[in-house]
């Protein structure tokens, strides 16, 4: 039988509460650890106990960018997952299982004979040990591991990790439960297991999600200040950024609603203080208005929105690109914003630390835009450099003390005012949300009306002249196929482009990474360069294909669109282009 | 900076009020600026929030740092510019139907969190701004705009749901009293933790019911002798009074730790002034590896 090293999907199901996410995240880092490149991606429906709950770690030694459909290790903790994921296991793979929990058919299986069944007895090897029933995850790591031959000093390193702080006793169980599993499979498995691990040499990696690379970024680039409410998929962001508080001196508040969260955020910024908010789509709707507040008193401000399928409650625990249009046009009236879409961790932390230098230098309001599989997936990343983006703070003005009133809304000729915080003698003014003159106090007069709304508008031509990178492009220069995207969709369109190198199809991707302000000239130019271009978004109506019809009046040639909550397979990407070159 | 002897005419500013002849928000202004220039404020060392409605177009006409912000979201802004910079002078002022209607979710959770600021209540039992329609303190079967066969609902009793929710400073003050209310607002100030007055402001122009003369026969002022504000079920059946005769003065009063004093992150800084050039997020980092 042909060996397979370092590459391989293992998959785990069971129920809510098995405790199963945190198993895939331990082999995640023992994988990265090793020196290969991890996936991770969990789909549980909105319960806390019970459903059906499964996560995917896929291993290679090449950089990869999102999962396939197959595995070659199904952890089964119940019955469903046996039904669901059978046919999705390669011939050679193993279900493994414990026989006190399921009983496996021959025809909860389809009745396969090209894979094996192991069982292993999780709940009677951790009870032995002393361990609690959830430590069954333990063992069944450790059983995985042995099936996979690989070193088990890089389970001992990964357990004192995420143990330690529970004390010595507690990581010598998880230890020795690891093992019995690791051990009794391989005295046990008689046949043959064609993958296997063998650990590399590299750079010191990283294994991290969306929304903790977002937490880090805002760190780095000077939060002070976050408030939220919780809504899954962004309410991570609030609970990283709690527990790292006292490490790097911001504070996070638990607001009453999201309403309260955007202003909250609005007036720890208009203090001084860098500042953001973040939610799910439901939770901006709240917040709308609030955007409108902090452009209006051109207060700096970052959102973020992990999006989740809407409307309504929609799916919660799912994922889509639907919010698009929402955030780029939410709120009354008529005023810019910039909209970032990262595509990956490292990107959602970079920009990050950006979105905070772009608000305070531009006074405006930057809406990081992610969804669920962004946020909740995890991905080995190369280790984040963080002199990359620095801090870029904005010089206060220069006040007279003496001076009675400041022109803090002054109409400068790029647009930005000079700003003065509260406290600060000589820079009183009214942030105002009412239209208001240079000084903030309220005013009707069309000329101050139409002064400010030009003033706020000119701050976007200076920022689209600060961009650097507004898009990114990922392949050859040239390409037979151009597959256009955004958002997390970018990193299924980087699997696929591997694909598709790999059978000797030439394409390439656009990733429009800013959405606002729009980088017209760019898009036009790398669209009229394209032979063929595929418009690639998980939403029902091509919300981005429409913004880029609005922009550059170009049309992509197709199309490839999916809406029912989960992302894309990079197959499903691979057999358009297929039948689209 | 020597504190020089303030007038309230140092807090004015080049615009005009826009409030009806007789109004009672005259009243509040006044009673604000007295308390501001009688504790020597410099105008640029408080901040001033406002929601929307009649009491926020104030937002014009006093010289400090202002943000006029959104109708009934004027108490978190105030507390996120509290939390930003702890040594500034926070203020928030609103309305009935700004802070008890659309606001009231914040209003109950603010006294809850206990941030060290002042809020200031114009509740004039109507709607001015948008001319005459029930607010949540109209009484039940007030006739107006909105409920022309009478106000249907109970009307929110503000005091009573104050000291329910948690506050540790409510007061009721009355407009047509401006030496009494400024004093309130100087205790307000004083009191560590989140202060609500409660302000009794007659609309001249919407509200013919609870005018200025109406009030004057009901209104008494609660003192040592008749009242302990340390006693919370006292404090309550004062805060239920209303009818033939109304309380002014403080309330209830409690000591407990404000929200700022419990943020272990504030203990010792402030976060306007921390220094952001040496955050290095690499020790974090190392335990995603």
């Amino acid at each position: 039988m042909k060996q397979v090293t370092n590459r391989f999907t293992w998959k785990i199901g069971g129920a809510a509460g098995d405790g199963i996410m945190v198993t895939g995240a331990m082999l995640g880092k023992i994988f990265t650890r090793a020196g290969l490149w991890v996936v991770d991606y969990s789909e549980y429906p909105s319960l806390i106990r019970g459903g059906h709950n499964t996560q995917v770690v896929q291993v290679d030694e090449e950089q990869i960018f999102s999962h396939d459909q197959g595995n070659e290790i199904l952890v089964a903790l119940n019955e469903e997952t046996v039904r669901l994921h059978a046919k999705e296991i390669s011939p050679n793979g193993v279900i493994i299982y414990d026989e006190e929990r399921l009983k496996i058919l021959p025809a909860m299986i389809g009745n396969r004979n090209d894979i094996s069944l192991m069982a292993v007895p999780f709940k009677k090897i951790a009870a032995d040990l002393g361990g609690k029933d959830i430590m069954q995850n333990t063992v069944a790591l450790g059983a995985s591991l042995g099936f996979l031959t690989a070193p088990f000093e890089l389970v001992e390193d990964v357990m004192h990790d995420t143990f330690d702080d529970k004390g010595e006793a507690i990581v010598k169980m998880n230890i020795d439960i690891a093992k019995a599993g690791y051990e009794y499979v391989l005295k046990n498995f008689k046949k043959e297991f064609p993958w296997r691990i063998k650990p590399k040499k590299s750079e010191k990696r990283i294994i991290i999600g969306g929304n903790d690379a977002i937490s880090l970024g805002l760190i780095q680039g000077g939060l002070k200040f976050y408030s939220a409410y919780p809504m899954t998929p962004a309410s991570s962001i609030l609970s990283t950024l709690a527990e790292l508080a006292p490490t790097y001196g911001h504070i996070t508040k638990h607001s009453e609603d999201e309403i309260s969260a955007i202003n909250l955020a609005i007036g720890a910024s208009y203090a001084g203080v860098r500042a953001a908010t973040g939610t799910s789509g439901g939770g901006f709707c709240l917040m709308t208005e609030g955007l409108g507040l902090a452009a209006e008193t051109e207060t700096p401000l970052v959102v973020i929105n992990a999006q989740r399928p809407g409307p309504s409650t929609g799916m919660p625990t799912w994922t889509e690109q639907g919010d698009l249009r929402m955030v780029m046009h939410a709120s009354q009236g008529d005023f810019p914003r910039v909209v970032v879409a990262p595509g990956n961790p490292e990107q959602a932390f970079y920009e990050s630390i950006r979105a905070l230098n772009l608000a305070e230098l531009f006074q405006t309001q930057v809406i990081i835009l992610t969804d669920k599989y962004l946020a909740e997936s995890h991905w080995t990343s190369e280790f984040f450099d963080i002199k990359k983006i620095k801090i870029e703070k904005e010089k206060l003005a220069d006040l007279r003390a003496n001076s009675d009133y400041f022109k803090r809304y002054l109409n400068t000729k790029n647009g930005i005012s000079p700003r003065s915080i509260p406290g600060q003698a000589g820079g009183i003014f009214t942030a105002n949300s009412d239209e208001h003159n240079e000084f903030g106090f309220t005013s009707e007069a069309g000329e101050d009306r139409k002064m400010q709304m030009e003033k706020r508008a000119k701050k976007f031509q200076a920022i689209s002249e600060y961009f650097s990178e507004p898009v990114v492009k990922y392949g050859p220069e040239t390409a037979d196929v151009t597959l256009v995207t955004w958002g997390s969709t970018t990193l299924v369109c980087q699997e696929a482009l591997r694909k598709l190198n790999a059978m000797g199809i030439n394409a390439n991707i656009l990733q429009i990474l800013y959405i606002l302000p729009f980088p017209t000239g760019l898009v036009t130019a790398n669209l009229k360069n394209s032979k063929k271009t595929i418009l690639i978004e998980n939403n029902f109506s091509a919300q981005l294909g429409g913004v880029i019809r609005e922009y550059t009046g170009l049309v992509c040639n197709e199309k490839l669109l999916k809406y029912d909550g989960r992302p894309f397979w990079p197959e499903e990407i691979v057999e358009f282009v297929k039948k689209n070159i | 900076m020597p504190k020089t002897v303030k007038k309230i005419s140092d807090y004015e500013t080049p615009m005009k009020p826009t409030w009806c002849p007789g109004c009672g928000d005259y009243g509040i202004w006044t009673a604000l600026r007295m308390a501001i220039a009688e504790l020597g404020w410099e105008p640029h060392e408080f901040l001033m929030v406002y929601g929307i409605g009649c009491s926020g177009n104030m937002a014009n006409v006093v010289k400090s740092y202002g943000f006029h912000g959104l109708h009934g979201r004027a108490l978190p802004v105030a507390i996120g510019a509290k939390l930003a910079n702890k040594n500034l002078k926070v203020i928030a002022l609103g309305g009935d139907g700004d802070g008890y209607g659309e606001g009231g979710n914040h209003f109950i959770h603010s006294l809850r969190g206990n941030v060290d600021i002042t809020y200031i209540v114009h509740d004039n039992q109507v709607y001015g701004l948008t001319k005459g329609q029930m607010a949540p303190t109209t009484e039940k079967g007030q006739v107006t705009s909105s409920t022309p066969e009478g106000s249907i609902d109970q009307p929110i009793n503000p005091p009573a749901l104050a000291i329910a929710a948690g506050g540790t400073f409510v007061a009721q003050g009355f407009a047509g009293d401006t030496r009494q209310l400024s004093d309130l607002i100087k205790q307000g100030i004083a009191h560590p933790g989140f202060a609500h007055i409660n302000v009794l402001q007659p609309c001249v122009t919407f509200n013919h019911h609870n005018t200025f003369s109406w009030f004057l026969k009901r209104v008494y002022k609660l003192d040592e002798k008749n009242h302990q504000p340390k006693d919370k079920i006292k404090a309550f059946q004062k805060a239920l009074e209303w009818g033939e005769k109304i309380p002014t003065g403080i309330l209830y009063q409690e000591i407990r730790d404000t929200y700022e004093q419990d943020v272990s992150e504030l203990k010792n800084q402030n976060l306007l002034t921390e220094d952001l050039s040496k955050i290095d997020v690499s020790g974090t980092l190392r335990k995603y590896s």
